[in-house]
């Protein structure tokens, strides 16, 4: 099939998490990789017939490299904080994360109004904590990971408990 | 492959970036110019997009065009040369301050008339705005250098 020109694409993402537009950012980089059991038979020897799909691994997750750090945003992005006051870098020790995790939205931007294409993560959560170097010569750049978690709430319905894209 | 008509590309370029920029294309007076300008049907201070030949272009099927925007003025205007030459650069940003991307323009053949659309893919400004010096007539230039990548939508 001849290359299309029309069709080739150069975007970035808007990200919102938990209904919090990140404002400006650089390079997003979902990493989706999905584990799966290998089934082989003895009979077959070392060949692979098939793999049957598990889950998201374990570090499953999205970089965002956030531009515009602001007191609000390091508030959102460390949701355990309270609101006010020093902003806790982590949650207590033995905190489950999951209590935090909110939807994750990638929104393609040359795509305007239109949300077929969005990337939306049931269950994300910010785990860098404020690792952001500075070296009073470049801009800021905060690089946030969040962590992906399943919709526990969709583990029993037997279905997609991680995410989609959008669709028309 | 279709065949890119740079003639058509160019005046659909000068017509987006005068209606961003509010710069007449009517004459006389008119303030910016695809390739050469009609001087004796000018503003005072006018405009001219040209292309030069631009970088090397690898295996890449989207195509790539330079193009030079040049602003002149007379000297005692040299001050309104300068924001006049900032204004076309600003019609080629976005509501944000970024480079037009991804952009559907109207598109025109030199001679007016509408001809479907193109596609901005990206700008990458070369330079900001600057003076570089005076035309053969004296009067101050300022100029900035584009490589546009772009394609016919239809």
């Amino acid at each position: 099939m001849a290359y299309d020109p029309t069709k080739s694409r150069i975007t970035n993402y808007d990200v919102t998490w938990n209904a919090a537009d990140l404002g400006g950012v650089d390079e997003v980089k979902p990493n989706l990789a999905l584990v799966f059991t290998l089934i082989k038979i003895g009979s077959a020897g070392i060949m692979m017939l098939d793999k049957r799909f598990e889950a998201m691994g374990d570090d499953a997750a999205v970089s965002v490299i956030v531009r515009e750090v602001t007191l609000a945003r390091i508030r959102t992005l460390h949701p355990w904080d309270n609101g006010s006051g020093a902003v806790d870098l982590v949650p207590a020790v033995g905190t489950g994360l999951y209590q935090y995790a909110q939807a994750l939205t990638c929104h393609p931007r040359d795509k305007g109004g239109v949300t077929d294409e969005d990337l939306l993560l049931y269950k994300t959560v910010p785990i860098s904590s404020f690792q952001l170097p500075r070296d009073g010569k470049g801009p800021d750049l905060w690089e946030v990971i969040f962590q992906v978690f399943p919709d526990q709430s969709k583990l029993n319905s037997g279905i997609n408990a991680y995410g989609e894209l959008k669709g028309a | 492959m279709t065949p890119f008509d740079p003639n058509s590309f160019l005046e659909s370029l000068v017509r987006l970036v005068a209606a961003a920029a509010s710069l007449s294309i009517a004459t006389p007076g008119r303030e910016i110019w695809p390739t050469t300008a009609d001087e004796a049907s000018s503003a005072a201070i006018y405009t001219v997009a040209r292309y030069y030949p631009g970088p090397r272009q690898d295996w890449e099927a989207v195509i790539a065009r330079s193009i030079q925007w040049k602003t002149v003025g007379p000297t005692a205007q040299q001050g309104d040369v300068g924001l006049r030459a900032q204004k076309v650069y600003e019609s080629l940003l976005n509501s944000e301050g970024r480079p037009l991307s991804m952009k559907t323009i109207n598109g025109f053949k030199p001679d007016g008339s509408a001809d479907g659309t193109w596609q901005i893919k990206k700008i990458v400004f070369l330079q900001t705005p600057g003076p570089i010096g005076l035309d053969a007539k004296n009067r101050p230039e300022w100029v900035f250098n584009t490589d546009i990548s772009l394609c016919k939508l239809s």
